[in-house]
């Protein structure tokens, strides 16, 4: 629906958003235009979040308590709630991260057949 | 809960935050406030989606999914009603078979006396502990010395069987009254429904004349009159003041129908010697049962060396009241729950293989599902909402099992003694019972479903869904646990027969045991004279040989005779002893014999031999020399090796009223119970040991229990006020004797029965299935040249090892099980190899024929169209 006129961009894998916003939230407390914002910065706007669907996964996070909420004060002054990476989310970040890697890697060794015989 | 909603609540200010802050973003860039409010819109999406999609994160999914599985089981469950009904029946029985007993249980064993206060009401018992005995009677000087030396009770109490005749009213009454000291009701903390209960004067002799009724007799005999207490009633020909009506609930000890003012006069307040009351108690604030027990112990060793005559080695027991009531019913309930138990779990494990059947069959519908995405997680779950459906729809059939069995009287007995078994009357399917069945289902469904869920979620999806795919792959798997299933079944069904066969031969072995006397034809009755009418000896004595004599004229009746008790009449009498030459026993170690008062026909109509000796004769009177008659087990413990006629002996207390009594008749052993051999006894002659509650023994010519009228008729001729209770045939008392013994081997019975067709309907069905696997091989095999007789040996073998294999690990099951019900066996060891032997052979026969039926299928397939199969 959103991708007419964007071929380029990528939509997101589902599951691949939490990681994202995990990812995001390492560098401190955001509020959610902040997330929105930074995930489409640092990818270089290749990757386009649906801003809306932040939503729901920000509350899927919440849920598993992966990462909490609490209200604060942002840059210009204005009350926002902030989200905030817990311990177990952090836990979480680093095991995604590690699977990711791995699945990465091992579609790029498919995909460019090189040197070594891809172990499938 | 309250997070989740304001979670929600907040979203909105969330997304509108949002929204303004993409527009301010945009407007920065250079827009006009309509295009970046609009361009800012456009990025975030549906606002309404996000919305719903985030209340889906919060709202409880499971419960829905819950709901989808529930419509989808019964659907499925509905589709294949063959497979339902068995499952749901095969549960019914085992879970309704569960609550039978489980009620049972609850009512005799966890709820017996419904008291208010039950942790600390105690009984009171004295102990031997030198002589292995728990729990003796209380005698009235050592109560009265608890009484006044304790600390640790503020109600203390005794109460003794009490013969009551209702009198004044038209058709006399035995009742079944018990004597008890004032404090009784306070110790059991029990309040009248109507008036009051006894005062402490009231327990001074003259004043001892007041009743209080049960709530039964108020009804049934005094039409619920309220007004009664202050009134008097006729009892034992002696007016007694009703001053209180007890209600329903109360009904302690069991079967009490009305309870009299117990006073002790002084020459009881001295008896030490005799021990006939039953103590309870209630524990004082801030006592324990631990600190009871000691201060109790501490006054018996003080009293041991007071009067060492009498009360050396005797020691007290504090035990709680329940403990005490429910001690002796518990351990055979508590196995037959245990049984039940088992053959509950044989029922699951036939579900659970009939489960994996199904698995098996519906494997592409769950490759289908989890290819279409069903996690494993709700795969499992699926399966095991359906066998909780299962195990739901078994256990409400059972419950309706466990009604008819409890009003169609499944267990029958007498009401004389059920009236004895305290909780007997409240057995029913109540709360209690209920919640039990509804864990048991759910247990049920998750323990059978359990293993089946699990292996029908691990399948291999492709190829499970390729096109005639042979059903093999996950299958093995399955098969291994199939065959698991029914080696436990096996094994379970072997302990259950084992202990079936235990107690059923144990049954028989007591029904074999000669009592000493000929029962055939022996009708009995006992009735209590009331010492206010018959107010010498020689009155009482002239009544009951007036009776024998009436009785023994009436036509065909063979001979009759009166005793005080009667063998396998539940009740027995033992008094202590002296033999003439011996030197006085130490203190603790008196020599004792059951005390029998006979007529002197009394021999005769039982029919036990007289080995040596003459009968009791109307010379051996009050004025006559006193004599005895003892039985072979006395001659043998007190004059091994020599002749016991003319030997004297007299009964234990002062010289003066106790003479000497001469040995004039040696006769044989008679049990008083089945399972007990005979003790010492002796045998008084009724001229010389008046007894006032005594029994009619009539020897008639054909079946005793038609007779009973017209005996009745004689006693009512002699003295119409004067009722008879108890009245049964030797045949009945014979078989009551044993009730619990037939009851616990009938019911160990059906269960083993139930249990060993669950066992052969599962290796019938493991079998039958594995050929149907394999004609594809078996035609095979066939077509190669296989004999017949050696593919029926292939599939016989099979299954044979399997029921081998359940034997071998059965066998320490049945020796544990044995082990567990050896108290209750008569005559047969816990491991008795003959029962062991014959119920392995029973169930080896059985499988037999379990797998020769689907191994004969197996034999006739025809290779061509086995290759054509599938």
């Amino acid at each position: 629906m959103s991708t007419k006129e964007q071929r380029e961009r990528i939509e997101l894998l589902q599951g691949t958003l939490d990681l994202l916003i995990l990812r995001t939230l390492l560098l401190g407390p955001r509020h959610g235009h902040a997330i929105a914002k930074a995930i489409e910065f640092n990818s270089e706007d290749v990757l386009q979040v649906e801003q809306g669907s932040l939503y729901p996964a920000l509350h899927r996070l919440i849920k598993r308590r992966w990462i909490s909420v609490e209200e604060g004060t942002s840059e210009n002054n204005r009350r926002a709630k902030f989200y905030k990476l817990t311990p177990k989310g952090r836990r979480q970040l680093e095991l995604e991260t590690h699977k990711w890697d791995k699945l990465a890697g091992a579609i790029a060794r498919i995909l460019r057949p090189g040197g070594q015989e891809g172990e499938s | 809960m309250t997070r989740r909603k304001r979670m929600i609540e907040e979203l909105d200010a969330d997304i509108r935050e949002h929204i303004a802050r993409e527009t301010q973003d945009n407007i920065d860039r250079g827009m006009t406030p309509g295009e970046a409010r609009y361009a800012a819109m456009r990025k975030f999406g549906n606002v309404t989606r996000v919305k719903e999609e985030t209340r889906e994160v919060w709202s409880v999914v499971w419960l829905e999914q819950l709901l989808a599985d529930i419509r989808f089981g019964l659907r499925t469950l509905r589709k294949s009603p063959g497979f339902t009904a068995v499952a749901v029946l095969t549960l019914a029985l085992g879970i309704g078979a569960n609550t039978y007993i489980f009620s049972v249980v609850d009512a005799l064993v966890l709820r017996p006396l419904e008291f208010a206060d039950p942790g600390r009401t105690v009984a009171l018992w004295e102990r031997l502990p030198a002589m292995g005995i728990d729990r003796n009677e209380v005698s009235p000087a050592n109560y009265l010395d608890w009484k006044a030396q304790n600390h640790v009770f503020d109600h203390i109490a005794v109460q003794g069987w009490w013969d009551a005749n209702l009198g004044g009213v038209e058709h006399p009454e035995h009742l079944h009254g018990f004597l008890v000291t004032p404090d009784y009701f306070a110790a059991l903390q029990a309040q009248p429904m109507l008036g009051r209960t006894f005062l402490e004067e009231e327990g001074t002799a003259g004043k001892d004349h007041v009743a209080i009724l049960s709530y039964g007799l108020w009804r049934d005999h005094f039409a619920s009159d309220r007004t009664l207490p202050g009134k008097t009633v006729l009892l034992n020909g002696i007016d007694y003041t009703v001053v209180g009506v007890m209600g329903p609930e109360f009904n302690y000890p069991s079967g009490a129908q009305l309870w009299a003012a117990l006073a002790f006069p002084p020459p009881l307040q001295r008896n030490r010697g005799s021990h006939y009351l039953h103590g309870v108690a209630h524990l004082a604030p801030g006592v324990t049962r631990e600190r009871a027990q000691a201060e109790m112990s501490a006054i018996a060793s003080r009293l041991a060396q007071q009067y060492p005559q009498t009360n050396t080695g005797r020691d007290v027991q504090v035990m709680p009241l329940m403990e005490s009531e429910v001690g002796q019913t518990r351990a055979p309930l508590v196995i037959l729950l245990a049984a039940v138990g088992l053959v509950l779990l044989i029922a699951c494990a036939n579900v659970s293989n009939l489960l994996l059947a199904r698995a098996s069959s519906r494997q592409r519908e769950t490759a289908i599902r989890s290819a279409l995405g069903a996690t494993r997680r709700r795969l499992v779950g699926q399966w095991l909402v359906e066998s909780m459906l299962l195990g739901f729809l078994g256990g409400g059939l059972g419950i309706l099992f466990a009604y008819l069995c409890l009003y169609g009287r499944a267990i029958r007995i007498p009401p004389e003694f059920s009236r004895m078994l305290p909780g007997w009357d409240k057995i029913s399917i109540n709360t209690p019972v209920l919640l039990f069945t509804t864990a048991v289902s759910l247990g049920t469904g998750l323990i059978f479903g359990f293993l089946p869920a699990l292996a029908a979620s691990r399948l291999n999806v492709n190829d499970t869904l390729k096109e005639g795919a042979p059903s093999a792959g996950a299958g093995r798997r399955r098969g291994l646990l199939r065959r698991v299933l029914i080696v436990s079944e096996v094994a379970l069904s072997l302990a259950l027969l084992a202990t079936a066969g235990l107690m059923m031969k144990s049954f028989v072995r007591l029904e074999r045991v000669s009592p000493g006397f000929n029962p055939d034809r022996l009708l009995t009755m006992f009735f209590a004279l009331p010492e206010a009418k018959y107010t010498s000896g020689a009155q009482a004595v002239n009544f009951d040989e007036q009776l024998v004599e009436r009785v023994r004229n009436l036509p065909g009746v063979q001979n009759a005779a009166i005793a005080n008790l009667i063998p396998l009449g539940g009740a027995n009498e033992t008094w202590t002893i002296r033999i003439e030459g011996r030197p006085e026993p130490k203190p603790g170690q008196d020599p004792d014999a059951s005390y029998r008062v006979v007529s002197n026909s009394y021999f005769r109509t039982m029919q036990i031999p007289m080995l040596q000796g003459r009968e009791f004769t109307s010379e051996d009177s009050a004025k006559g020399q006193p004599v005895v008659a003892v039985n072979a087990a006395f001659a043998a413990r007190y004059w091994p090796g020599e002749d016991a006629l003319g030997k004297r002996m007299r009964l234990n207390g002062p010289p003066d009223k106790e003479p000497w009594q001469t040995v004039v008749a040696v006769v044989g052993n008679v049990r008083n119970r089945l399972d007990v051999p005979a003790p010492p006894e002796m045998y008084f002659p009724l001229r010389q040991q008046v007894e006032y509650t005594v029994a009619l023994v009539v020897r008639t010519p054909s079946d005793a229990a038609r007779m009973a009228e017209s005996v009745r008729s004689q006693v009512v001729a002699l003295d119409r006020d004067l009722p008879v209770f108890n009245v049964s045939t030797m045949d009945e008392l014979r078989s009551t004797s044993l009730i619990a013994q037939r009851i616990g081997g009938t019911l160990m019975a059906a269960f083993a029965g139930f249990a060993l067709a669950l066992a052969a309907i599962g290796l019938f069905g493991v079998i039958a299935y594995t050929v149907s696997e394999r004609t594809r091989e078996i035609g095979i095999r066939v077509a190669l040249g296989a004999k017949r007789t050696e593919i029926l040996r292939l599939v016989v073998g099979q299954g044979m090892s399997l029921a081998l294999i359940g034997l071998l690990v059965g066998l320490p099951l049945e020796m544990g099980m044995g082990r567990a019900v050896a108290g209750l066996l008569y005559g047969v060891g816990p491991n008795d190899f003959e029962t062991f032997a014959g119920v392995a052979a029973l169930l080896a026969g059985v499988a037999m024929v379990a797998c020769y039926v689907p191994a004969r299928r197996a034999m006739r397939v025809d290779p061509i169209a086995a290759l054509r199969y599938e």
